[in-house]
C-alpha cells in the first residue's frame, strides 16, 4: 500500500473506492494508478483471501477483479462475495473467459468483462459505466443485469434497434440464463464459447 | 512312310477299280457276242427252213397243175425243177451245219431229207413222163400233196426247234450272267473293305496324331509346359513336328522357369519392401477384396480382431473412394482416424489410391493400395506444441498486461510531464508491447482453432446482417484510407445455417484485408448471392493488385504472407479463416481472376438453413 499515490488531492467529495485485485504486481500497480484521480480511489488486494479480507473490512463502490489468481481465484471471490450477501458491482478482468466461468459470473450479477490487456481508458470507462451507466439501451440492460433483474434486462435489450454484435450476445445469454434459471450447466451447454468475445467491455474483435 | 502306305494303298483301290470295270466290259462284251451268233443262227435256220416252202410251193404251182389234165406228148421242162432242187440241197446243207450236234434237229433234218428224197422221187416220175394213166397220175398228185404237206410240216418243226434253241441260249445267258453279277459283287466288296483299311489307317496315321498333337497344344495353352510328345516311328511325317512341339515346351519351360525366378526375386523384393515399411499397408483389388497385407497391417488386424479386411472406419472411406473414382490422400494429422489398441490411442492417416498397370480402366492388375500413415506421434508433438504455445502465450501475456498499463498511464503523463526523449522511448517501448500483444493473442488463436475447442453455435443466420456489421465497423478505417464501402445482395436470400460470431470473424477478416491491399480511393464490395442449392456466397471484392499467382495455392496456410507485403500482420487471418468455414463444412476461396478482371474476389460460401 506504501507505493500507492497519495490520494489527499481528492476532492471534498468523498471519492468512489476502488478495491483492485490481481496477482501481478505490475498490473496492479498500474490499475491502481490509473484508477486514483479526483473522482476515484484505488485500493489493492494481491490476492482472493485478502481481497475478501479487505472487502469486509469496508465496502467498495466497485471491484477490479483478475479471474485467475492461485488459492482463491476471481470465482470464487464472487461467490464467497454474494453468500455473505454482499452486492457490490464486480468487474472480472481476464486474459481469456471460459463459457463456464462467464456464465457463473454472470449468474451471480457480474456482467462487466474486461479483456486483458487493458488501456487505463479502457479500464476507466468500464468503471465509469458500473457505476453511473449511460443511457444506451444496453447500459440500461446490463445496469438490470447487475442488479439481478434478467427480465428487465431482457426489456432493454429488445427496445435497441442496433443489433451490434454485442448487443446480440447478450440478449442471447441473457434470454437463455432468463429462460432456464438456476440450471448452470445446461446453459453452458447451449452456449458457445465464440458467443464469449462480444461480451467485454470494448470487444476489439478484428483480427488482422 | 504315311505316304507309301497311302499309295500302296490306293494303288490297289485304282487296280481293283480297273478289274472290275475290265471284268464287267469283258463279260458284258462276251455275252453280247454268243447271244448275236446264237441270234444270227437261229433266225437263219428259220428262215431256211421257212425257204423250203416257198421252194415246194413254187415247184407245185408250176408242175402240179399239168397232173390235172392228161398227160402231156412232152415230158415238161425241167430247167425250173433242177435249178429248185440244187437251191433246196444247198438250203439241206446249210440246214446240217447250222444243226450244231442237236439230235433232234438231227433226226427232224433226217426226215426232212428223206421226205424231199420221197417228193424229187415223184417229180422225177413226173418230168420223165412215165406217168400216163389218169390213175396213176392222180394218185401222184395225192402223193405230191402228201409230201408237200409232210415237208411243211416238218419245216414247221424245225424252225420250232430253233426257236426253241434261242430260247434256251437266252435262259443259258441269263445263268451266266448270274454268275457274272455275284464276280463283279465280290470284286466292290473287296473294293470297298480296301477304302475302308484305307480309312482306318489313315484314321490311325493322320487325323489320331493331329488330334494328338491339338490335345497337347491345348495342355500347352492351359499352362501344361511339362508336356513331351512321345516320338512316333521312324521315318513318320509327323516327326519333325513333334521335334519342333517338344522344342517349343522345352523352350517355353526355360522362359517360365525364368519368368518364376524373376516373379520370386521381385516378391522377395516386394515382400521386403513392404516389411521395413512400419505403416499398415493392404493391397486390394478392384473389388476391394484384399490381396496382401504387411506386417504392419498383419500385426494392426491381429490387435483389433480382424482378418485380412480394412478395419471399418477406414472401409467406409474406402468404399467412399471406390465410388468416387478418386484417391484419398489426406496431409493434416487432424484427419487422422482413431483405433484402440490395447488400451491405447493410436492415430492412423489413411492414404487411399488407386494404382493400375496402364491407362486402361480396365486393367487387370489395377487395384487400391491402402497405407495407414501412424501420426500418434505427430498428433502428440502437434497437441504438445498447442499446449506449450497456449501455457508459454498466457505466461508472456500477464506480465505483458502490467508493462503496457503502466506504459499507458505514463504515456497520459498525468503523475508528470515527459522529456521529448522520454516519450519518444515510451512511445516505442509501446508500440512493441503492442504488437507482442497481437501476436501471442494470434498465436493463442491457432491453438484454440487446432485444439478442436472451435465448438460451433450454429443456427439460422441472417448472412447480410453479419455483413452490414462488418461493414459498420470498417467505416472509420476505411474512410480514414478514401476506400468506399459497399454491400449488395440479393433479393429472398435463405438463412444460412452458422455460428454468427465465427462467420462474423471471417467476413471481418476478409473486409479487413481487402481494405488492406486497396489502393486509395478504391472500392471494396460484398455482394451476397445464392450459390447453388446447398449455399450463399459472400463475396468481397477490392482494387488491389490479386494475389501473386505464385502465392495462390499457399495463402491460407499458416503464417504464409505473400512475398513483398507491405502491411502488417503474422499471416494467420486466413488459416484461422479456413479452420472455421472448414467446422461449418463450408467453403472459402480465392476466385480465378479473368483477364479481363481487375478486381480481387475472396468468397465463403456458407451452408443454408
Amino acid at each position: 500500500m506504501s507505493r500507492l499515490p497519495d490520494s489527499t488531492r481528492a476532492s471534498d467529495r468523498s471519492p468512489l473506492r476502488i478495491l483492485v485485485v490481481d496477482d501481478e504486481p505490475t498490473l496492479r500497480l498500474g490499475f491502481a494508478y490509473a484508477l486514483t484521480n479526483a473522482t476515484t480511489q484505488a485500493e489493492t488486494a494481491s490476492n482472493g483471501a485478502e481481497a475478501l479480507e479487505r472487502l469486509a473490512e469496508k465496502s467498495f463502490d466497485a471491484v477490479v477483479l483478475d479471474l485467475r489468481m492461485p488459492d482463491v481465484d476471481g470465482l470464487a471471490v464472487i461467490e464467497a462475495l454474494r453468500r455473505r450477501g454482499d452486492f457490490t458491482p464486480v468487474i472480472l478482468c481476464s486474459a481469456y473467459i471460459t463459457v463456464h466461468s462467464a456464465v457463473k459470473a454472470i449468474h451471480h450479477h457480474v456482467v462487466d468483462f474486461l479483456m486483458k490487456p487493458v488501456k487505463p481508458v479502457e479500464l476507466r470507462s468500464a468503471v465509469k459505466s458500473v457505476i453511473h451507466p449511460g443511457d444506451s439501451w444496453l447500459e440500461k440492460g446490463l445496469a438490470s443485469a447487475r442488479a439481478g433483474r434478467l427480465d428487465q434486462a431482457l426489456d432493454f435489450l429488445d427496445a435497441s434497434d442496433q443489433g451490434t454484435l454485442r448487443e446480440s450476445s447478450w440478449r442471447r445469454i441473457l434470454k437463455i440464463m432468463h429462460e432456464h434459471p438456476g440450471e448452470l450447466e445446461r446453459i453452458e451447454f447451449e452456449l458457445s464459447e465464440s458467443v464469449l468475445g462480444q461480451l467485454a467491455h470494448q470487444a476489439d474483435n478484428v483480427r488482422t | 512312310m504315311l505316304r507309301a502306305r497311302l499309295f500302296l494303298g490306293l494303288l490297289t483301290l485304282v487296280i481293283l477299280l480297273w478289274a472290275t470295270g475290265a471284268a464287267a466290259l469283258v463279260i458284258l462284251n462276251d455275252a453280247d457276242t454268243r447271244f448275236q451268233g446264237r441270234l444270227k443262227q437261229d433266225y437263219q435256220a428259220i428262215d431256211l427252213a421257212q425257204g423250203l416252202r416257198s421252194y415246194t410251193s413254187m415247184l407245185n404251182s408250176t408242175y402240179i397243175t399239168t397232173l390235172a389234165g392228161p398227160a402231156p406228148e412232152t415230158a415238161p421242162d425241167r430247167q425250173l425243177f433242177d435249178e429248185t432242187r440244187t437251191k433246196v440241197e444247198d438250203t439241206l446243207h446249210a440246214l446240217r451245219l447250222l444243226g450244231g450236234g442237236n439230235e433232234r434237229w438231227e433226226s427232224s433234218l433226217s426226215s426232212l431229207t428223206e421226205a424231199l428224197g420221197l417228193y424229187f422221187g415223184d417229180y422225177e416220175r413226173l418230168l420223165t413222163n412215165e406217168v400216163v394213166d389218169r390213175t396213176e397220175r392222180s394218185d401222184l398228185l395225192r402223193t405230191f400233196g402228201a409230201h408237200t404237206q409232210r415237208i411243211t410240216d416238218l419245216g414247221e418243226s424245225l424252225t420250232h426247234l430253233a426257236e426253241e434253241q434261242l430260247f434256251n441260249a437266252s435262259r443259258a445267258l441269263a445263268a451266266e450272267s448270274g454268275k457274272n453279277t455275284a464276280f463283279l459283287a465280290t470284286l466292290v466288296v473287296l473294293g470297298t473293305a480296301m477304302a475302308v483299311m484305307i480309312y482306318f489307317q489313315l484314321l490311325r496315321h493322320l487325323v489320331e496324331p493331329v488330334v494328338g498333337l491339338r490335345d497337347s497344344m491345348e495342355q500347352v495353352t492351359m499352362g501344361n509346359f511339362e508336356l513331351t510328345l512321345p516320338m512316333p516311328t521312324a521315318g513318320s511325317e509327323f516327326g519333325s513336328l513333334v521335334t519342333t512341339f517338344n522344342s517349343m515346351a522345352e523352350e517355353l519351360r526355360i522362359r517360365r522357369r525364368e519368368t518364376d525366378e524373376r516373379l520370386f526375386r521381385n516378391n522377395l523384393v516386394n515382400r521386403a519392401l513392404l516389411s521395413a515399411i512400419p505403416s499398415p499397408v493392404y493391397v486390394l483389388d478392384l473389388h476391394g477384396d484384399t490381396v496382401r497385407l504387411n506386417p504392419a497391417a498383419e500385426d494392426l488386424n491381429e490387435s483389433l480382431g480382424l482378418g485380412t479386411r480394412l478395419p471399418g472406419k477406414v472401409l467406409r472411406l474406402f468404399q467412399n473412394c471406390q465410388q468416387q473414382g478418386h484417391n484419398h490422400l489426406p496431409e493434416d494429422p487432424r484427419e487422422a482416424l482413431l483405433f484402440r489398441i490395447d488400451e491405447k490411442e493410436h492415430f492412423f492417416l489413411p492414404r487411399i489410391f488407386r494404382f493400375s498397370a496402364g491407362r486402361n480402366e480396365q486393367n487387370p492388375y489395377a487395384g487400391w493400395a491402402v497405407l495407414l500413415h501412424d501420426v500418434t506421434r505427430i498428433r502428440w508433438l502437434d497437441d504438445m506444441k498447442t499446449n506449450l504455445l497456449s501455457t508459454v502465450s498466457h505466461e508472456i501475456k500477464t506480465p505483458l498486461t502490467g508493462i503496457r498499463m503502466v506504459l499507458h498511464l505514463l504515456l497520459e503523463e498525468e503523475t508528470g510531464r515527459l522529456s521529448d526523449m522520454q516519450r519518444t522511448m515510451l512511445s516505442s517501448a509501446s508500440e512493441d508491447c503492442e504488437r507482442l500483444l497481437s501476436t501471442l493473442n494470434t498465436l493463442l488463436d491457432i491453438s484454440r482453432a487446432e485444439s478442436g475447442s472451435t465448438h460451433l453455435d450454429l443456427r439460422p443466420t441472417n448472412l447480410r446482417d453479419l455483413a452490414d456489421q462488418s461493414i459498420h465497423l470498417f467505416e472509420s478505417k476505411a474512410s480514414a484510407s478514401r476506400i468506399t464501402l459497399r454491400i449488395d445482395a440479393a433479393d429472398n436470400l435463405p438463412q444460412v445455417m452458422a455460428d454468427p460470431m465465427r462467420i462474423s470473424e471471417v467476413v471481418h477478416n476478409l473486409v479487413s484485408n481487402a481494405i488492406k491491399h486497396s489502393p486509395p480511393g478504391g472500392n471494396v464490395d460484398v455482394h451476397i448471392a445464392r450459390s447453388g442449392a446447398d449455399f450463399v456466397r459472400l463475396s468481397v471484392l477490392d482494387d488491389g493488385p490479386g494475389v501473386p499467382e505464385e502465392s495462390e495455392g499457399r495463402i491460407f496456410e499458416r503464417f504464409y504472407r505473400a512475398p513483398n507485403q507491405r502491411t502488417d500482420g503474422i499471416g494467420l487471418g486466413l488459416f484461422i479463416s479456413r479452420e472455421i468455414m472448414r467446422a461449418h463444412e463450408g467453403r472459402i476461396g480465392l476466385s480465378e481472376r479473368n483477364p479481363d478482371q481487375t478486381r480481387t474476389e475472396f468468397f465463403i460460401d456458407v451452408p443454408t438453413a
